[in-house]
């Protein structure tokens, strides 16, 4: 390339910068997603694979019912290929912080393995040493390693449990069916670091015979804090292994041989150690029952002397209650009637005072009155004094003149003249008129005087009568005098009265204060005596609480001690009953809890990866292709001049070919950069929220790297080199000539000419211009459809994966079951007579069960040699209740099965992957051989493969009765009733009670399966969401490239229509309807081809035992949909923009 | 007041360092219903004039009126107006929308005119009554400058731009071309300015203004303008 030649490349840069960025743009997201995407799933797997090579994680791990001895250790360091063995004792246990039940997060007590480790061997690893003998490498995420038995160090995880754990903390550890006292030398441990161990990978901790069936933590000790003196399992490295990844068939194949060797030499240490226990227990046992009856009848008497003891104790306390309480009620009556006498003192004082007050109103009244009348009254008194002495003298008058008159008679009559002459003299004397008497005979005298006698006699009576009327009339004034006297008495009397009785109130008074004062006295004396006698009380209760809570205490102690021992008994009996059916357990990696579901995400990983990515870089290469093509037919112009100016061929080409090249490179290396970073630990990221894991392994994959950036380099290099060549063929001067438009044409449309005359002026030039390019328009619509169709199938990916579960387990799914229960010992005795099958469903909480027998086998077609998948062979006990507890039904056709005697059901994917169609066999691989079974139908099914067998044909086939070792049980519908934590503590006790059952040996209830897989399926979600990020940002470079192109393209076009007067807005909508329909149509193509895609993925993306969901949600369209619109309405935005902005001059000089 | 006023117009482009002056201090009028030639070699600031006087582009400094309103100063979309209603161009190369046939590229302009004229009868005016469904692809040069002449007229603009018009046609066509254009400003009386630096062209206009290197060389004004049948070139 020439200096010349090079500066205008540049320059062509510069002046197509928008294409050359979206060339890099697209370039970038193809590469970045091609590489990324495909590379998590092995980085993943690259990851884990260090992980546990750095880390010596075990290869196998042999458990053994009756524990492992030294000499089974040695047996197992014996068989060939093994590397290295390192045994570990572990039990399992409730855990107690501060005195309270830890609680895991399901609701139910958290259950902890405590485990052995030799910290000798861990600090010498943190150290650098290397030994094959440390296995499991645990990593301090915080603290120390324990220097003594009484401290641990902690799962560093507390995802399982809803109590915090703190370095520093005590936890106490509580067996569960088990004396801790005589497995551990201490229950008490102080948590001094908490560790990290690659034998769990996810928040998983496996299963336990603990508690609810579920590990949530583990602990690691000291091996000195164990007492037994055997071991509970031994991990196994086997040679060689480390050569090979982890979920890679070599390494499984490899572990089996290993595996299957160990197995070969367990039956005989098995009974060689069963012998041993059995000599040892037997005596034990035996010694030890009696030790515990004597210990029992020793402690029974004891517990019941100092129960005596205490209860007369509390005898005391009690009576002195009552005592107390009597004494009170007698004190209080005495207070009561005390107060009830004041009470009437005041009483009475108070009814006195009203009629006091009343009495001095009254006086007060009277004696106004009587004041009134005093005057008078005094008047009347000294006249009636007066009238009395007048009539006393009046009185004495008469009395005096009727004595002279009586004696003046008496003298006359007896008188003598003589003694007449003289009173006649003394009469005239008197200055009587006696004249006349003188004359007188004496007898007439006599008469005369006699006649004046009578005379005066009769003045006197009448002086006497007025007297007497005098008198009559002074009685009665004396009368009423009196009476006013009386009244004045009276009064007086009164007054007297109430000064006595005011004195008389006034005493009561006092007297009732003084009655009051004594009173409070009293009832304060009273208080204080009971309240004393209270205290006496309390301290003698307190004292039989006390006595009581002792008591208690030690009757606890006693009786703990006889439980402990007599746990430890039924234990070494249940041990010694069960020594004939002890076995080891060889589990490799792949049952480590979450390592399966490791396996499993990674397989996802790169199943997804076969498609979407490939696909989304596909629709990348073809529209960098257009661009570049695009681009150089633009430039011809430029290619002619050059041509002309005598420039080889080679040259201009080289031009293209560096500009697809330096574009593709560049975009690349940032695609490489990105993506190898930034898609696996997204993605990985996601995952970590099941996962835990050291950060992901990000290498650079050479190989993706190369093939993806020569693949798209090439392909657009190509078109350059197609492009320009296509273009140099022609003559030059032809060249230089401004390309002739492409011809305006009639299109079909225009024929029929119902339609075409209706259609509006505009309409008709959108209709035109789409189909005068309809290369344009083809690669538009395949831009939009490429990225609709990608959207599409990353939503229905998702509702796929997510309606597993749903389907499943969920209502109106495949397993209608609530729970599954393992049995320790299948139900041989028949059904009725199944102790545990009553326990069962004596429970309220089940409302129907089903037994069935399992049995996990492999099998596959019957043809020869074909290959074997893992399925679970179900067979129930009772064909009739099947379909409450299973829908057994064909997911195409909607046929019901019944379980029938002459055929098995087998579940759609199993078929699929087998090729089986009803009427076709079946072979299943037994111990005992490989058995051939007709198939009458197949099933719906989503997780893992089945094949139901009714127990009949079972028993024909496999020549033996099926041993039901499982219940399938439906819970009551107050199972299902209150809110979601409520259900989640029902279930949680559900399984708690359930696994304390005899004969249980595992529960497994749908809602927490449900919980665990959606877990799973939940994270895929997340990483289809980036998938969904990525198509998005696809779409929009892609729609905004091919919308640059186009106006590109069309300058002259625009700019004339410009020159003419449209607005801004008509220009961009002369455009836009073009936009509008190819990217409608584009949607519609590419929801076509998303169905399709969809499909294909799913049937890659599928992990051999789940079927994911075939269908699309409707909301899944209308998303994919939504977003292309989206993304189509941004870059129409962008692009009125750059309308708006260009220039008329500019675009229209071209040709000068 | 003249019907076009150019009052010391600038247009500079900044070339780096260098200030190129397009238009340099240009100052002309032209009446109402003249033709009017604006002559000059390549690079005189002929299409610049254009471009300011068509609103397709801005001047830097002057005012340049049009029937009275000072176009110079208005806002982008009083422009586009301006344009719309009052400006018919007529370019070169045509441009015509090849999608379109001759027909709908005139219906094109009238769609948005308010005072348009009915695009057929238009046609049949430039002589093209037989063409009206063909696109330019099936059009002679000189067909397609009708068309394009239809397009602008058709719009019943008060003035009318002409950008080397006859450009790429032969000399027989071309003089066809000049005819029509001469024909439309007597019978209309619309102002016809033509850019060209074919002064053989400038004895059919009443006013010739000549540039150079952006500025006015001179300014002519032919009182006898010869019908554009006669002149030569």
């Amino acid at each position: 390339m020439s200096k010349a030649l090079f500066r205008e490349f540049l320059r062509s840069i510069r002046r197509t910068i928008k294409r050359y960025l979206a060339i890099i743009a697209i370039t970038g997201l193809g590469i970045s997603v091609f590489t990324g995407v495909r590379a998590t799933g092995p980085d993943m797997e690259a990851t884990a694979d260090r992980y546990f090579n750095d880390n010596n994680l075990m290869d196998i791990r042999v458990v053994s019912t009756i524990g492992l001895a030294g000499e089974d250790i040695d047996t197992i360091l014996a068989v060939d290929s093994v590397e290295a063995v390192m045994p570990s004792k572990f039990v399992d246990t409730f855990v107690e912080k501060d005195g309270a039940e830890a609680v895991g997060v399901e609701g139910a007590a958290l259950v902890c393995r405590a485990m052995s480790l030799d910290f000798g061997l861990a600090r010498e690893a943190s150290a650098g040493a290397d030994d094959s003998a440390y296995m499991n490498r645990l990593h301090l995420t915080e603290g120390r390693y324990p220097d003594k038995p009484g401290e641990c160090v902690l799962d560093s995880s507390e995802i399982n449990s809803t109590t915090t754990f703190e370095i520093g903390d005590k936890i106490k550890l509580k067996g569960d069916g088990e004396n801790l006292g005589s497995i551990l030398t201490t229950d008490v441990f102080t948590i001094v670091g908490k560790v990290e161990t690659p034998l769990f990978v996810s928040y998983e901790r496996g299963t336990t015979l603990a508690g609810g069936g579920k590990l949530g933590s583990f602990i690691y000790i000291p091996e000195g804090a164990f007492k037994t003196d055997y071991y509970s399992e031994v991990y196994v490295t086997v040679k060689g292994a480390d050569a090979f990844g982890t979920f890679t068939r070599e390494y499984t194949e490899h572990i089996k041989g290993a595996a299957d060797r160990i197995q070969a030499v367990s039956a005989d240490a098995v009974s060689r150690r069963a012998v041993l226990l059995a000599a040892e227990y037997t005596p034990k046992i035996e010694q030890g029952e009696k030790d515990y009856a004597a210990k029992k009848a020793e402690v029974d008497a004891a517990l019941a002397k100092a129960q005596e003891k205490v209860d007369q104790i509390i005898y005391y306390a009690k009576n002195g209650e009552a005592e107390l309480a009597k004494k009170t009620a007698e004190g209080q009556a005495m207070l009561d009637a005390a107060r009830a006498k004041l009470d009437a003192a005041k009483e009475e004082y108070n009814t006195g005072l009203a009629r006091y007050n009343e009495g001095i109103v009254q006086y007060n009244e009277g004696k106004a009155k009587a004041d009134a009348g005093r005057p008078q009254y005094e008047a009347a008194v000294a006249q009636l004094n007066e009238a009395a002495q007048d009539i006393s003298d009046a009185q004495e008058r008469i009395n005096r003149q009727q004595a002279l008159v009586d004696s003046a008679e008496n003298f006359v009559n007896s008188a003598d003249e003589a003694t007449l002459a003289t009173l006649i003299a003394n009469l005239s004397a008197a200055g009587y008129e006696t004249s006349f008497l003188e004359s007188l005979p004496l007898s007439e005298v006599k008469a005369v005087i006699s006649a004046s006698l009578v005379q005066y006699r009769r003045v006197l009576s009448n002086a006497q009568e007025k007297l007497a009327a005098g008198i009559a009339e002074y009685e009665a004034n004396k009368k009423k005098v009196d009476a006013a006297t009386a009244e004045y008495e009276r009064l007086d009397a009164a007054k007297a009265e109430l000064e006595n009785a005011k004195e008389r109130l006034s005493q009561a008074k006092i007297d009732i204060a003084l009655g009051e004062a004594q009173f409070q006295v009293k009832q304060a004396e009273f208080e204080f005596k009971i309240k004393d006698a209270q205290r006496d009380l309390n301290l003698a209760v307190a004292n039989a609480d006390t006595a009581q809570a002792e008591f208690d205490k030690k009757k606890a102690e006693a009786l703990a001690g006889l439980a402990a021992a007599r746990l430890d008994l039924d234990n070494g009996k249940k041990l010694l009953a069960s020594l004939d059916t002890a076995s080891w357990y060889v589990l490799k990696r792949s049952d480590l809890p979450g390592n399966a579901d490791y396996s499993i995400a990674v397989e996802n990983m790169d199943a997804i990866s076969g498609v979407f990515p490939v696909f989304f870089f596909f629709i990348a290469a073809a529209v960098c292709l257009t661009t570049m093509t695009r681009m150089v037919e633009e430039e011809r112009l430029q290619l002619g001049t050059l041509k002309a100016l005598g420039y080889t061929s080679r040259a201009i080409v080289s031009k293209y070919i560096f500009y697809a090249l330096s574009a593709t490179a560049f975009g690349a290396a940032e695609g490489l950069i990105l993506g190898f970073r930034l898609f696996p630990r997204a993605i990985f990221d996601v995952y970590s929220i099941i996962f835990n894991m050291p950060p992901i392994l990000l290498p650079f994959r050479i190989g993706d790297a190369v093939l993806g950036t020569l693949l798209i380099s090439a392909t657009v290099a190509a078109a350059a080199f197609l492009a320009c060549r296509k273009e140099l063929l022609t003559h030059p001067a032809q060249l230089m000539r401004v390309k002739s438009p492409k011809p305006g044409r009639k299109v079909w449309l225009e024929r029929i000419g119902f339609v075409w005359n209706r259609m509006s002026f505009t309409s008709k030039v959108t209709v035109r211009n789409l189909f005068r390019d309809k290369k344009r328009m083809a690669v538009t619509v395949f831009g939009i459809a490429g990225c609709t169709a990608l959207l599409l199938s990353a939503f229905g990916l998702n509702d796929s994966v997510g309606g597993v579960v749903e389907k499943q387990f969920g209502a109106g799914g495949v397993s209608l079951f609530d729970g599954q229960i393992a049995l320790s010992q299948p139900i041989d005795a028949g059904i009725e007579n199944s102790e545990v099958l009553g326990l069962l469903k004596s429970d309220v909480r089940i409302k129907q069960t089903l037994p069935v027998f399992y049995q996990s086998l492999d099998a596959g077609s019957a043809s020869e040699g074909s290959e074997r998948m893992n399925a679970g062979i179900v067979v129930p006990a009772d064909t009739s209740t099947v379909s409450a507890f299973m829908r057994l039904e064909n997911r195409k056709t909607g046929e019901k099965y019944q379980l029938g005697d002459d055929g098995v059901l087998v579940t759609e994917k199993f078929a699929a992957k087998t090729s089986v169609a009803p009427g076709g066999e079946i072979a299943v691989d037994t111990p005992a051989g490989t058995v051939k079974l007709k198939v009458a139908g197949i099933v719906e099914n989503y997780t893992f493969h089945y094949i139901y067998i009714s127990s009949a044909l079972y028993e024909k086939a496999f020549g033996a009765p099926p041993r039901y070792n499982l219940v399938m049980a439906n819970l009551a519908d107050s199972m299902n009733a209150g809110s979601a934590a409520d259900r989640k503590k029902a279930a949680a006790d559900l399984s708690r009670d359930l696994m304390n059952m005899d004969g249980i040996m595992a529960v497994t209830l749908t809602d927490q399966l449900i919980e665990s897989f959606g877990n799973i399926t939940g994270s895929l979600n997340d990483v289809v969401f980036i998938f969904i990020l990525a198509a998005g940002a696809l779409a929009f470079v892609v729609l905004y490239n091919l919308n640059n192109i186009n106006i590109n393209e069309r300058k002259r076009e625009l700019a004339t229509i410009k020159v003419l007067g449209f607005y801004d807005r008509e220009v961009s909508s002369y455009i836009y309807r073009e936009n509008v329909f190819l990217t409608l149509l584009g949607i519609a193509i590419g929801i076509a081809a998303g169905i399709f895609l969809h499909r294909y993925m799913v049937a890659v993306a599928e992990v051999n035992i789940v079927m994911f969901g075939r269908e699309i949600k409707p909301l899944s369209y209308a998303l994919a949909c939504a977003i292309t619109l989206f993304f189509a309405l941004i870059v129409n935005l962008l692009m009125h923009r750059s309308l708006k902005k260009l220039s008329m001059v500019e675009s229209l000089k071209v040709s000068e | 007041m003249s019907f076009i006023e150019f009052e010391s117009v600038y247009k500079r482009y900044k070339m780096g360092e260098i200030t190129i002056n397009a238009a340099d201090n240009v100052s002309f009028q032209a009446e109402q219903g003249e033709i009017c030639a604006v002559v000059g070699p390549s690079g005189a600031g002929k299409t610049t004039v254009l471009n300011i006087l068509g609103g397709m582009d801005s001047c830097d400094d002057g005012k340049v009126r049009v029937g009275g309103e000072v176009i110079s100063g208005f806002k982008r979309k009083r422009l586009i107006e301006y344009r719309r209603y009052d400006v018919g161009f007529i370019f070169q190369f045509y441009n015509l929308i090849p999608n379109l046939t001759a027909l709908e590229n005139v219906e094109l302009a009238t769609q948005i005119s308010k005072k348009s004229l009915d695009a057929k009868k238009v046609l049949e005016r430039v002589g093209l009554a037989e063409r009206l469904n063909s696109f330019p692809a099936q059009l002679s040069g000189g067909e397609q400058q009708r068309v394009s002449i239809a397009r602008a007229l058709a719009k019943n603009p008060k003035l009318l731009l002409c950008d080397e018009p006859t450009g790429a046609l032969d000399y027989t066509t071309g003089k066809q071309i000049l005819k029509l254009l001469q024909d439309t400003s007597r019978e209309t009386g619309m102002t016809v300015l033509i850019i060209t630096h074919n002064q053989a062209i400038t004895p059919m206009a009443n006013r010739i203004v000549s540039l150079r290197s952006g500025r006015v060389f001179t300014i002519a004004v032919n009182d006898r303008p010869v019908s554009a049948e006669r002149i030569e070139w």
